[in-house]
């Protein structure tokens, strides 16, 4: 019962601001930089499911570095302009498995001895629907590695102490591959799914 | 959204000084804003300022006109609320074309942009145009962004100083359904894209102290700052 009002929010909260066919892929390509380049794309097959991440990164030195959602895709400045790391919850850095972490927290991705990075994974925080999507913000590798707020350096709940950075990439809508993902169809089919889930809650709170 | 939320427009301007401050405040409130909706700092030895107007109703081109009088070149909208979006032409084969495009919301509580901004290395801009496209995938030159957005075609017009610029109006889009997808130039009747960018989300209030491209189709504050905004960035 609790779980079907948790989903009923979550869907609410997220689909809310959900707008007819918005499509639920998304890919930075990184540049501003003479050496790093690379693509990262995101896939989120509806507004309540994880966001499958998929990373291909060269010309980094080999071993961590950190990897960020940072507020704005403002690249007028360079990487520098596009603000800290996405965090409109206000709660301290951490690393991706942390409850407590900046939306924008990817922790780091690993360049092997070629200076590459080919990994992907899923994230429950980022989403890309509604008012807090990551779409139009930024991704920014940075040049050190991320300690996760985990040491004593004073930066480390703040930022990671990652370091300067190296590479940013804004993050633009990609032309979704299939049609049909949920919550996308359109207001009215939302409106019913939301009314159809309120209706089976309270039904279920009376018994 | 209700329609009472105030909203924050962000406006850079040259003064001559300190004394300039009153009469700034003076033409605000001979079109109805009163002092305490009014905030002024001052920047680098009084010669710059940066007024922000708090406002339920007036659009902020109204409060950017009435600022004018003091000189059309000496003003720039540089924040509006959450709602303000930039793109930055950078992406594309032509390693001439290069430019900035911002987006801004007329009011808080219409749909209606206003968009603005200048485009270097166009020969003959009055037969080129800005598109926005569906998609903000650059991931292969321009030919990912899809179809041309919603008919959003506007065109370029020449200025003085050899740069083109765009200013238009366009009352069926928000800045919202905007970001993450994509603006390009392209000449009439040609499909090829020469240069793009993805419509990204800009700077609030108080936080684009740093250069930048201003909202009114002019450079902040002249073409030697524009052209360090635009290339500085590898620096």
């Amino acid at each position: 019962m609790k779980s079907l009002v948790i989903i009923f929010v979550i869907c609410l909260s997220c689909c809310a601001y959900g707008e007819d066919n918005k499509p639920a892929k998304a890919i930075a390509v990184l540049g501003f930089s003479d050496k790093v380049f690379g693509n990262v794309t995101f896939s989120q097959p509806s507004c309540h499911e994880a966001v499958f991440i998929q990373i291909a990164i060269v010309g980094l030195t080999p071993g961590k570095h950190g990897f960020h959602v940072h507020e704005k895709g403002d690249l007028s400045g360079g990487c520098v302009s596009t603000g800290g790391h996405y965090n409109p919850d206000k709660l301290k850095h951490g690393a991706r498995e942390d409850s407590d972490r900046h939306v924008g927290d990817l922790g780091n991705v690993v360049a092997d001895q070629t200076g590459t990075v080919s990994t992907s994974y899923s994230d429950n925080v980022i989403t890309l629907f509604g008012s807090r999507s990551i779409i139009g913000r930024a991704i920014v590798v940075h040049a050190a590695e991320d300690d996760l707020g985990r040491t004593d350096h004073p930066d480390s709940h703040k930022t990671g102490n990652a370091g300067g950075r190296l590479a940013c990439g804004i993050i633009g809508i990609l032309e979704p591959s299939d049609v049909d993902w949920p919550c996308t169809s359109g207001s009215s089919h939302l409106g019913l799914a939301s009314v159809l889930l309120l209706v089976i809650a309270v039904i279920s709170f009376r018994f | 959204m209700p329609s009472d939320i105030p909203t924050k427009v962000e406006i850079a301007m040259k003064i001559d000084g300190s004394q300039q401050l009153e009469a700034i405040k003076s033409r605000l409130n001979e079109i109805g804003i009163k002092n305490e909706k009014i905030q002024i700092v001052t920047e680098k030895n009084n010669k710059e300022c940066r007024v922000v107007v708090e406002t339920n109703s007036k659009p902020w081109i109204e409060i950017q006109e009435t600022l004018q009088t003091f000189g059309e070149k000496r003003v720039a909208l540089v924040g509006f609320s959450d709602q303000s979006a930039v793109a930055i032409l950078d992406k594309g084969d032509d390693l001439n074309i290069k430019g900035v495009i911002r987006f801004c919301s007329i009011s808080a509580n219409k749909p209606g942009i206003v968009i603005d901004g200048v485009v270097d290395g166009i020969e003959s801009p009055d037969d080129h145009f800005l598109s926005i496209y569906e998609y903000g995938d650059f991931s292969d030159g321009c030919h990912g962004l899809g179809n041309i957005y919603k008919d959003a075609n506007y065109k370029l017009t020449s200025n003085d100083s050899g740069s083109s610029t765009i200013r238009s109006v366009d009352h069926n889009l928000n800045i919202h359904e905007l970001i993450g997808r994509s603006v390009a130039i392209s000449k009439a009747n040609e499909n090829i894209k020469f240069k793009g960018g993805i419509i990204s989300r800009a700077a609030g209030i108080f936080q684009n102290w740093k250069k930048f491209c201003a909202c009114d189709g002019t450079t902040l504050w002249d073409e030697r700052d524009r052209q360090t905004a635009i290339s500085g960035r590898n620096a």
